[in-house]
């Protein structure tokens, strides 16, 4: 993605300062799927999911 | 092998714990004395010894049935009484004395006494039920107990015996690949170790063969696990947990350090792991770990005279 340095997006064309704002707005969602990725190794956190419960389901497999 | 669940005598358990562990298909793990059996129930005579050989890798295995008369007198503290113990004694040890039928003084052992009381324990194993989750693979096993009341014995305990070897270590050291974890829900940072018992008896939270055991101390005191030879981790607040943002379940699988401290991390457990109650899990609940086929069950166990609870999952599905 290229980079854009804004200094004062105020003096940008209107057209341009619509796109910024899209930009804006889509970046931290990107960013934030990176961040919460679990890393490996012996102190990282695992992750799993609840299927079951053999006190209440017949069998649980 | 796999896992099982029912509710056995301790020496059935123990046996069948013994023969889980030779049957399961590696063959690593054989009969080390056939003059060790459970046939006996009466003293401490119901026992198995087993030989864990893989490669370059050789240990011994020993589980006794400890059900002497009253009990063993295995702590005395400051209080100025004794207590008394039965239950399951492990014992690893680099060698086996094949003409005396016993493992040598140079050993590792715990005694894990969840059935006790003041002045002598009334219960007799050979009848005493054991409602049990055992899980057996090639790697070891993991036992988590709670005995059935018994009317005059008011310190009876549920428990939990690991013993594991990991594939895989942090770096050569010297020493095996096995560790064993126990503890009892009453005294769950493990009833001291022993005040003029002999270092046989101690109720010891680690077993790292043979880098150290822990705790190894001859005066009376409380020990804790966490921080002592095994670290589980927290975050911060929490061990494993079911996330209220998307449900899923955070862990942290135990490590086990070179020292009886926190400072050596030399192998990771996949047999269990610490859980917290009041977070999202509960007792019973069966986790489905990502990217992988294996399960984990959720147990929580208080006692017949404790409402202390041990929380920790056990594999469940390989």
């Amino acid at each position: 993605m290229d980079v854009i340095i804004v200094l004062d997006k105020e003096k940008l064309p209107p057209d341009l300062q619509e796109e910024l704002q899209k930009i804006v707005r889509k970046q931290p969602d990107e960013n934030i799927q990176e961040q919460v990725k679990p890393q490996s190794g012996m102190f990282s956190i695992q992750s799993g999911t609840v299927v079951g419960n053999i006190n209440k389901d017949q069998k649980v497999s | 092998m796999g896992f099982t669940l029912g509710a056995k005598t301790t020496a059935d358990i123990v046996q069948e714990t013994a023969e889980g562990l030779i049957a399961t298909p590696e063959g690593f793990w054989t009969d080390a004395d056939p003059t060790w059996t459970t046939i006996d129930r009466t003293g401490n005579n119901a026992r198995r010894v087993l030989k864990y050989a893989n490669g370059a890798e050789l240990i011994y295995l020993a589980l006794e049935v400890i059900n002497q008369t009253s009990g063993m007198n295995y702590y005395y503290g400051n209080q100025g009484w004794w207590y008394y113990g039965k239950g399951i004694r492990v014992v690893f040890s680099a060698s086996w004395d094949s003409v005396a039928h016993i493992y040598p003084t140079s050993n590792q052992s715990t005694f894990v006494p969840f059935e006790t009381q003041r002045g002598g324990v009334n219960a007799d194993f050979r009848t005493l039920m054991i409602p049990y989750q055992l899980w057996i693979e090639s790697n070891g096993f993991v036992i988590m107990g709670k005995p059935e009341p018994d009317a005059t014995d008011t310190n009876q305990q549920s428990f939990i015996i690991v013993v594991e070897r990991s594939p895989t270590k942090e770096y050569a050291d010297g020493y095996t690949n096995f560790f064993c974890f126990t503890s009892v829900n009453m005294w769950i940072n493990c009833l001291y170790d022993g005040n003029w018992a002999p270092t046989i008896w101690r109720n010891r939270t680690i077993l790292r063969p043979f880098a150290f055991q822990y705790p190894d101390h001859a005066s009376w005191g409380g020990f804790t696990a966490n921080g002592n030879g095994l670290s589980f981790v927290p975050t911060p607040n929490n061990f494993a947990f079911k996330s209220v943002g998307n449900n899923k379940v955070y862990y942290v699988k135990p490590l086990i350090h070179n020292v009886s401290g926190q400072t050596a991390p030399i192998l990771q457990s996949d047999l269990f792991f610490l859980w917290s109650e009041g977070v999202g899990l509960i007792d019973g609940d069966v986790i489905s770990i990502e990217g992988r086929t294996t399960k984990y069950l959720c147990k929580g166990l208080d006692s017949p005279d404790s409402t202390s609870r041990l929380t920790f999952a056990m594999k469940y599905i390989p």
